[in-house]
């Protein structure tokens, strides 16, 4: 069946006959207007905030509970109470609500989480994806900026003051979850130390009493060691960041290759060889995509090629050429089959190619970092022709080698891998998900752990500790005693 | 490789794309296939394309709606193509508003089995029923030669009656009128849930976030936002090259079927106005007179929109936001689909405008 037939339910009527009929005014009339049952729970916290409260026993909570994952597959997982917040006093009450009536809370922005981490079988889900101021202050090239904002429209507000910040490479992921993750964003090698959480200043957050506090290096410093990196198992709600932000490039100067599959070892050892004698401000990845319609029969070379993307961030065209000739004088770029050359980028530009890339479909990814891709790419290189998933895109980022500020983000390295898997039909998510399992469990022993925030915690919650140092993860959990002891909030995914 | 996008991940695109509506809506061509034509017969329906529907139904067929045609007008078996514009103007003449729903197509050998649903709003009592339903089609040789209505026709035939316990949507209706917090009542509806992946884009009161390069949805016409919606699903707007309108293909999509749809745009409909350009006290620009003339056959003399003639408000729009559309109607990157044809007439009013000036000149006196 072709993927659109399940989604489109064509209206029957306009025929010639009745061509004037409108289409939508007054279709369907089934809109749950209701008062939540007096003396419920719901009714209380309702009575107290601006937002939006929806319990179990009402008749759109499916379609509530829903909305709050992004992608298209929908986890099978019921919290309690759902509150979507419309102010960082609706925040606070919900919290206050949660501790005073033992239920577990979590939080979810932009309900990107590939696994829908915040999606908890109990407790309340506090949506905070309506905060959304941003204020600049281009003196101090400094910004405040609300959890919803998307990293899109961050990169163009923070524009019109000639600034710039690491978001995430697909212009949809709000700036919340992504930070409090680690952040794999645009330019972070040249900018943030590799991760752009070290890019974030301070945080508001909202503190299982219900108090709003202010963590910094200076000020609840232990706060903010848990916030730059322990984002899906923090126990606090972050309202507001505080970036620090760059002078804007003049300009995102690139080229992007398309190579044979043949060509996967020398991409490999180029990324391993070339890229990290570049300098900082040239962000290069691969990624390894099917061809459209080709038959699973196919041998891997005519099934697959390689996308090869530079992008440098310059001041104008000639430091932008000068910054890639190291690439484009390279024998490996000579093996492309098509390529893109010269692009003078901008975040605009971006994020629009990058759109189709990141489809709102039914997907899954996992991760890992490595100091090397070599072994990495060999084994992803021959479990992919047995791939279920009927699209699936291993990618390779090359990051920098750091020296990082000490914080909850203790997991990293240089190169860092993620595969995404795609599919449409319910059959091929049972065996896609199970791919990925087996093949992250095969690379795990050769990575230096996984990226928590495109990391597969469903299928390997056992696993979600190695997205930090044994040191962060203890000290973590010794920070959740102190700041959360009768646990307001959920623990990470899948931890008991 | 026919097309290459700027990233790796973007290429990946090509890959990851592929399947979803902008492939799957190639224009259908003539077919034997049992299900293909009866979804053909679905799209016709929707454009109103009275020759399709002519070329789907054999001569003969039987077109079957069981009720009482002494009570319900469009009740009884009638023939052939001219019987289906007949019982087509019979339900025009007593339904105001008739959606319908196909949930599934089962197929049997030559059969068809459509599960789905209808609901209109009775003429003359008032009442607006639901019913669920199932289609069956036979299909012979690329056409078809029975159709059958299963309905629940007592429920049809109650609303005729003006009974109206089997009314839908009354309350509701008024509820919309009202802003949800007024008495009290708090909007938990399904529209409001599925709203929450716009906010991001459009802001979280529809206003339109420019660094989104997202429009403000307020004030705009139920009618035009569905259709706008459904050309996304549908692939008659949203083309890869259409940077900015490219991904709401991927979130008109997801919103489900024609109910979720629905449920998003009545939400749309009842959030409050944000404030329109004062079009009147400005000077229209110089030399336009002809363009601004077209303009306001469709969108009104202060572009506050004419929903007779399909022309949605665009006062209420940012300026940036129409030249934009403005440049895409011009370039073919909107208003390219034979089955849009109210973008078609944008594209070629657009086409008239004189020069890319013109274009900005236009926008900035219409638009915020
Ligand atoms: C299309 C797409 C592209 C992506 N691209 C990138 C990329 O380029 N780089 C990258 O690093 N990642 C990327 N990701 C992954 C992304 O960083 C995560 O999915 C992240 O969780 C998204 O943030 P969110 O606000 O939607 O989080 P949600 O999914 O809403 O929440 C995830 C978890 O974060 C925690 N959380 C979120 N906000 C708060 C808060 N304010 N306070 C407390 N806890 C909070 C919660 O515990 C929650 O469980 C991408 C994801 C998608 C779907």
């Amino acid at each position: 069946m072709p993927n659109n037939a399940r989604w489109s339910r064509r209206h029957l009527l306009k025929a010639g006959a009745i061509a004037s009929v409108p289409l939508a005014t007054g279709i369907g009339g089934c809109s749950i207007f209701s008062k939540p049952t007096a003396g419920s729970k719901a009714a209380a916290l309702q009575a107290k905030i601006g937002g939006t409260v929806v319990v179990k026993s009402d008749a759109a909570y499916e379609a509530w509970r829903k909305a709050m994952i992004w992608q298209l597959a929908k986890a099978d997982r019921k919290p309690d109470m759902i509150v979507q917040a419309t102010s960082t006093a609706d925040v606070q009450e919900a919290v206050r609500y949660a501790a005073k009536n033992g239920m577990k809370a979590t939080t979810r922005c932009g309900g990107h989480s590939m696994a829908a981490c915040f999606l908890r079988d109990t407790g309340m889900l506090i949506d905070i994806g309506h905060l959304d101021g941003v204020e600049v202050d281009k003196a101090t090239k400094t910004a405040k900026v609300g959890p919803g904002v998307f990293s899109r429209g961050l990169s163009e507000r923070l524009l019109e003051d000639g600034l710039a910040f690491p978001g995430a490479h697909c212009g949809t992921v709000p700036i919340s979850g992504y930070l409090l993750g680690g952040g794999v964003g645009l330019n972070a090698n040249e900018w943030t130390h590799g991760l752009s959480v070290f890019g974030v200043k301070g945080i508001d957050i909202v503190t299982p009493d219900g108090e709003m506090r202010h963590a910094s290096e200076t000020e609840n410093p232990d706060l903010f060691w848990a916030a730059r990196g322990g984002g899906p198992g923090l126990f606090g709600v972050v309202t507001q960041f505080h970036l620090q932000c760059f002078d804007a490039p003049g300009v995102i100067w690139g080229d992007t290759y398309v190579l044979p599959y043949t060509a996967l070892s020398a991409v490999t050892d180029f990324m391993r060889d070339t890229v990290p004698t570049l300098d900082r401000s040239v962000e290069v990845l691969y990624a390894v995509a099917a061809i459209p319609d080709k038959s699973k029969d196919l041998p891997a070379e005519e099934r697959f090629q390689i996308f090869l993307d530079v992008n440098a961030f310059a001041k104008d065209e000639a430091e932008g050429r000068r910054k890639v000739a190291a690439i484009t004088n390279h024998p490996v770029t000579s093996l492309a089959v098509d390529a893109i050359r010269d692009r003078a980028g901008s975040y605009d530009r971006y994020y629009s190619d990058n759109e189709a890339g990141f489809p709102q479909a039914h997907w899954m990814g996992d991760s890992i970092w490595v100091d090397d891709p070599t072994e990495a790419m060999r084994i992803i290189g021959e479990a992919l022709p047995d791939c279920p998933a009927p699209r699936a895109a291993p990618l390779v980022l090359y990051t920098g080698e750091q020296d990082q500020p000490d914080a909850a983000a203790s997991r990293y390295a240089p190169y860092y891998i993620a595969c995404y898997f795609e599919w449409d039909e319910e059959a091929d998510e049972a065996p896609s998900r199970a791919f990925s399992r087996e093949l992250f469990k095969k690379l795990k022993p050769i990575a230096r752990g996984s990226y928590i925030n495109e990391m597969d915690q469903e299928g390997r919650p056992e696993d979600v500790p190695d997205c930090y140092s044994p040191e962060a993860w203890a000290r973590l959990a010794q920070l959740r005693k102190q700041w959360d002891p009768t646990g307001v909030f959920h623990d990470f995914y899948g931890q008991a | 490789m026919k097309k290459l996008y700027g990233t790796a991940l973007a290429a990946c695109a090509a890959a990851l794309v592929a399947g979803m509506s902008l492939n799957a809506n190639a224009q259908a061509e003539a077919t034997d296939d049992p299900e293909q034509v009866v979804r053909d017969l679905y799209t016709a329906f929707e454009e109103g394309d009275m020759a399709a529907i002519e070329t789907l139904i054999a001569p003969d067929a039987t077109w079957t709606y069981y009720g009482p045609p002494s009570a319900l007008p469009f009740g009884g078996v009638r023939r052939g193509p001219e019987g289906v514009g007949d019982f087509f103007a019979k339900v025009a003449e007593t339904l105001d508003n008739p959606v319908a729903g196909q949930t599934r197509f089962l197929v049997d050998g030559d059969t068809v089995i459509v599960p789905g649903f209808e609901e209109s709003t009775v003429k003359k009592t008032g009442i607006r029923y639901r019913a669920d339903n199932v289609h069956i089609f036979k299909v012979r040789d690329g056409k078809i030669v029975q159709f059958e209505e299963f309905i629940d026709s007592g429920k049809v035939l109650l609303a005729f009656q003006g009974d109206d316990s089997v009314a839908v949507g009354k309350s509701a209706a008024a509820a919309v009128a009202t802003p949800a917090r007024a008495e009290g009542k708090i909007d938990k509806s399904v529209g409001k849930a599925l709203f929450t992946t716009c906010v991001g884009c459009h802001g979280d009161d529809g206003q339109g976030r420019a660094m989104m390069y997202a429009p403000n949805l307020t004030g705009l016409d139920s009618v035009y936002i569905t259709r706008q919606l459904e050309n996304f699903r549908q692939g008659r707007r949203g083309k890869i090259e259409d940077a900015h309108g490219f991904p709401m293909v991927g979130r008109a999509t997801a919103i489900g079927d024609a109910e979720n749809l629905a449920a998003v745009v009545r939400y749309i409909g009842a959030l409050p106005d944000a404030p329109a350009a004062k079009v009147a006290q400005r000077t229209a620009p110089a030399g336009l007179a002809g363009q601004l003339a077209t303009c306001a056959t469709c969108h009104g003399q202060n572009g506050e929109g004419n929903a007779q003639m399909g022309g949605p408000a665009i006062n209420t729009l940012d300026s940036d936001y129409i030249a934009l559309q403005l440049a895409n109607f011009r370039s073919g990157i909107r208003g390219y689909d034979e089955n849009d044809g109210q973008g078609q007439l944008m594209a070629a009013a657009a086409a008239a405008i004189p020069s890319d000036d013109d274009v900005v000149r236009i926008a900035e006196h219409y638009g915020r």
